[in-house]
């Protein structure tokens, strides 16, 4: 009989464990977005009838206080410029690292639990719009034809699918530059940088025997490759119209010669011995190092570096260095001014949202992508997807106005790793690494990412 | 001749011991490698990380600390982190305990297949339970409580506890028990007064290892936790940036999460020589 | 004599009824947030599914798909041999360090025993950027030693060569929890009494002879729990690789784990990743089963 009660009192007090914890849970208004919450309630003091709106927001941007992140900084600002504005709207903000973004949001998708704004990839588009979980601005964007018109139009390029646009673009990116030392260029005998892919090939064969790495190349995270070097090497071989192909399923495919010839120039920068011997095991911030400390003398990346670049860069290489493009390649027909680029991302709404809660959230993508919030960003140090008419360039520092000035002669390329189906993009930047080691050959990347994309497309 | 015995016995012997040494010191200071070096590098400044990951810093900029604890929302999670790894602990501990003691001493019905049960859920990668483990939470509301979430961390741990106490008490021989039952002492106090005593080595190292696992626990913390209450996995990826990483901060973050655990090592640790020592199986 | 031994027979085991419901709590506990999750995998594995809120039944399809996957077979494989380095190195240096913990060969024992388990509190991002630093090809600490030793003809890009990254990023996984293992067999053979050791001393075994005639023979229970956990850790693993080399270069040191999480949430293939995962649960358990087997032939061929 003791030990029965006994027995007795352990199951009690596993019941009382297990009931404290679930009373433990928090009061709802401080929940994060994970437990979707809203509290309408209409203020019977207020006779416009403004119903009180809490929007649960997952951003990867870092708002806490110190933060250097720009986004951050410029969204914080955005938040408290629409309380003032509409007091009647909360923002609870959840901020989810970048790195594990897309674990937390694809989760919450998976056990519809989305956030009622969040930030959405533009290769993600097309399984968001297909499973009815993300919904579109177009309506929004022809009734505020002002905010239309204030985006880069090739910011929308990666928010749009089939014609319909999903998301409210927060920057925009080029990814093809080429970092490059002038000095070591120049002791190489290139006092500009060279202008057709053979003088290129050249220059770098020269770079190297000056003893100095010609490109240090950071692959680690599989999509540099893709991103920086091949959204431009694609664009100049084989051109916006395989592209299209591509998106239409027109019939272009990736054994088509003109991209395969891009993979093998790809190639042929390792064959040459351009990169540095570790370029799979190092990632971005890493090849930057190797150009910082002189012993690189150029390395691809997007506009995002520029930021790291202005505090880490020594002033000599800083001072030193100019941004340019891959040059043109013989025999085909893409242009030397052309950059693969986009804004990648986008702000968007949860597709059940309805009635007012759904306008509080378009205003709120709309106070998080203006010329206002652009003008943040800018101060922040970042490139917003806006084009932000009226700012004084003066402000901002010399490296990054050269950018500026430089990005505004160009034209945007399309981003193969916004827009095409993921399974492609994984094919691609696997099939990438694999050709940098020379485990195969472009004909069999070709084959391997052509059998992905056929799956992806029935 | 027993001279030159005891000469070449004496050299042999002292190659022996330096074989045995060197490899294993090597390895020791090896393990603490990381350790130091992670302290030292966290009152680096970014600059001076960046130019050498390796070389002793030469000046020290607390403001790391500082920054971490500001921008990680340290205090949040280190609270946070305090509650759920105890609350685990408790739980792996007493119901690993019993559940241990009965498998290894008692041959019953269910026996082989919930020890198979056990088994195959330590077999399942941590990602695939994801969306799962969310929708049942979400169903039963308890996401985003930092309690609740012991429970996962509890079952989780509970198989590595009960095959561990499970092989150690199978070891205990028998004739303690017996001793005990003669005496006409309960079930209970079988457990309780005379298997648990002699159990403390075990259990210190189960402590240990549970509280290492929900402290250092990431997937469902991510997904699981939010605003108020993320534990210190969580805020340590606020230092990883969409396009860089802090390093020096992320490592000042590191410290401040190592710290703990390395303390209740060495707490467990003294209890565990004390509970091997006053053993028991000599008695 | 006989009564008293039939009495204690009946004492010595509790009643069923009171043995299931102590078990019952910590049952209740694994079935309700372990074993339920676990079936919600399987059943997913058979739709697929994007992580929208439609699925589509598609039966056994995925499994036939994931036999022949040669990319899960070449993690699998990748799985194999790291679990198989982590049986024979961890547990075999972990055991040796044990015993030698026990002799009086050893120097510094505290020091020892006290850091040699620091590694295992490491998160696995500061063990994968630590040995992602040692590997490094500009100032890493193994080309440092390499060209100071003279052996510079050895470098090469560790992490970079598909034919040897896997060994190289299996290092870590290996040395991380040899301290682990080093407190579990230590806590194990400190259970075993003192008057063996000594008997067997009168009579001549001494250190080598007594880690294997008399440890060894006395832990086999811990060390095959051991060998269960190593196996599993194993095939589980994730994180590490995923640091470090991220599955590359290409997919030589992709682990399965790595496969069915990128299925799920790269390429939105959610219950294709739900079938690697069970694909998982089988292999691992194999594996154990195949270990287990072994231990019981070794064991009767030992007597």
């Amino acid at each position: 009989m003791e030990t029965f009660k006994k027995s007795l009192c352990l199951a009690v007090v596993m019941l009382m464990v297990i009931s404290v914890v679930a009373c433990g849970s928090q009061p709802a208004e401080s929940t994060s977005s994970t437990v979707a919450a809203s509290s309408v309630t209409s203020s019977a003091s207020d006779s416009s009838k403004l119903e009180d709106i809490t929007l649960n927001v997952d951003f990867m941007f870092n708002m806490t206080e110190g933060t250097t992140d720009a986004k951050g900084i410029a969204v914080a600002k955005s938040i408290e410029r629409m309380k003032v504005d509409h007091p009647n709207i909360t923002v609870e903000m959840n901020t989810v690292s970048h790195d594990d973004y897309q674990t937390s949001l694809l989760t919450l998708a998976a056990s519809n639990s989305l956030p009622d704004v969040f930030n959405i990839k533009g290769s993600w588009l097309k399984n968001f719009v297909t499973n009815k979980q993300v919904g579109s601005l177009d309506e929004y964007l022809k009734n505020d034809p002002d905010w239309k018109s204030q985006f880069i139009p090739d910011a929308l390029n990666d928010v749009t699918y089939q014609g319909s646009i999903y998301g409210a673009p927060f920057q925009m990116l080029t990814c093809g530059n080429i970092f490059y030392n002038k000095a070591i260029f120049a002791e190489a005998g290139y006092s500009e940088f060279p202008k057709t892919w053979d003088e290129y090939i050249d220059c770098l064969t020269k770079i190297k025997g000056l003893g100095y790495t010609p490109i240090s190349m950071g692959n680690k995270g599989l999509w540099v490759a893709n991103s920086c070097y091949f959204g431009t090497l694609g664009d100049r071989t084989a051109t916006d119209s395989w592209f299209k192909g591509i998106m239409a399923n027109s019939g272009a495919k990736f054994t088509d010669p003109d991209i395969l010839l891009a993979v093998e120039k790809l190639q042929q920068l390792e064959k040459i011995g351009a990169f540095n011997t570790d370029m799979n095991s190092i990632d971005n911030a890493q090849q930057r190092k190797s150009y910082y400390n002189g012993k690189s003398a150029s390395f691809f990346e997007g506009n995002w570096a520029i930021s790291d670049m202005i505090v880490n860069c020594p002033k000599e290489v800083l001072d030193n260095t100019e941004i340019a493009l891959l040059p043109t390649i013989p025999g085909s027909k893409g242009a030397g001014d052309r950059v693969a680029g986009g804004s990648a991302w986008g702000n968007a709404y949860a597709a059940s949202l309805e009635g007012a809660k759904r306008d509080a959230a378009v205003l709120f993508l709309k106070y998080t992508t203006d010329n206002t919030y652009g003008a943040d960003l800018l101060d922040a140090g970042d490139f917003p997807g806006v084009k932000v008419a009226d700012y004084d360039l003066s402000k901002l520092n010399p490296f990054v106005n050269k950018y500026y000035n430089l990005r505004n002669t160009w034209t945007m390329a399309p981003q193969f790793d916004c827009q095409f189906d993921t399974s492609v993009i994984d094919a691609m930047n696997v099939g990438f690494q694999n050709i940098l080691t020379n485990q195969i050959t472009p004909k069999q990347w070709g084959e391997s990412v052509q059998a992905e994309y056929e799956k992806s497309v029935n | 001749m027993n001279k030159k015995r005891g000469i070449i016995g004496k050299i042999l012997n002292f190659l022996l011991t330096t074989v045995i040494n060197v490899p294993v010191m090597l390895l020791t200071l090896f393990c603490m490698f990381p350790v130091v070096w992670m302290l030292y590098s966290s009152v680096k400044s970014e600059k001076e990380f960046a130019l050498s990951i390796i070389s002793f810093p030469k000046t020290f900029v607390i403001q790391n600390y500082t920054n971490a604890i500001k921008i990680g929302q340290m205090n949040i999670c280190l609270s946070n982190s305090v509650k759920a790894s105890i609350l685990t602990v408790i739980i792996v501990l007493v119901l690993g305990f019993i559940t241990g003691l009965i498998f290894g001493r008692y041959d019953f019905k269910f026996k082989k297949p919930l020890y198979i049960m056990f088994l195959s859920g330590m077999l399942i990668p941590v990602y695939s339970l994801l969306v799962p483990v969310f929708i049942e939470m979400k169903t039963l509301n308890l996401n985003d409580n930092i309690y609740a979430i012991s429970l996962i961390y509890g079952a989780c741990g509970l198989p590595l506890a009960i095959f561990l106490i499970t092989s150690y008490v199978s070891a205990i021989p028998k004739e303690i028990e017996e001793a005990a039952i003669i005496d006409g002492a309960s079930f209970n106090a079988i457990i309780f007064k005379i298997m648990m005593p002699i159990c403390i080595p075990i259990l210190g190292t189960v402590l240990i290892l549970s509280f290492l696992n929900a402290w250092n626990e990431f997937p469902f913390a991510l997904v699981l936790l939010g605003k108020n209450t993320k534990t210190i996995p969580i805020g340590l990826t606020y230092f990883t940036g969409m396009y860089s990483v802090k390093y020096t901060q992320l490592l000042a973050g590191l410290s401040i999460a190592t710290l703990p655990v390395v303390i209740i090592y060495f707490v467990c640790y003294k209890k565990i020589i004390a509970g091997m020592v006053a053993g028991s199986v000599k008695g | 004599m006989k009564g008293g031994d039939n009495l204690k027979k009946d004492f010595s085991k509790p009643k069923s009824w009171m043995l299931y419901s102590y078990l019952a709590p910590s049952v209740l506990l694994f079935v309700s947030f372990s074993i339920v999750p676990m079936a919600m995998a399987v059943y997913y594995s058979f739709f697929n599914w994007s992580g929208g809120p439609m699925k589509k039944f598609v039966g056994l399809n995925n499994y036939l798909l994931l036999i022949k996957d040669n990319t899960f077979w070449k993690s699998c494989l990748n799985n194999i041999f790291i679990a198989s380095s982590c049986v024979v190195f961890q547990l075999g240096i972990a055991f040796i360090i044990s015993a030698l913990l026990c002799s009086k060969l050893l120097k510094f024992k505290e020091f020892h025993r006290a850091i040699i388990f620091f590694p295992v509190v490491l998160s696995a991002v500061v063990v994968g950027f630590l040995f992602r630093m040692i590997y490094s090809s500009d100032n890493g600490l193994l080309n440092f030693f390499l060209s100071n030793l003279g052996l510079s003809s050895f470098i090469q890009p560790w992490l970079d060569n598909p034919k040897i990254a896997l060994i190289f990023v299996t290092v870590p996984i290996v040395w991380q929890w040899i301290g682990m293992y080093v407190v579990i067999y230590m806590t194990s053979i400190k259970s075993i009494p003192d008057e063996i050791y000594e008997s067997c001393a009168i009579d001549g075994a001494t250190g080598f002879r007594q880690a294997i005639y008399i440890t060894f023979p006395m832990i086999m229970d811990t060390i095959k729990v051991s060998v269960v956990l190593a196996i599993s850790g194993s095939m589980k693993i994730f994180e590490h690789i995923y640091v470090m080399t991220g599955g590359g270069p290409g997919t030589s040191t992709m682990v399965m784990a790595q496969y069915s999480y990128k299925s799920s949430f790269i390429m939105n293939k959610m219950g294709y990743g739900s079938t690697i995962a069970v694909g998982i649960l089988c292999v691992s358990l194999s594996f154990i089963l195949i270990s287990q087997l072994l231990f019981e032939r070794g064991k009767r061929r030992y007597e």
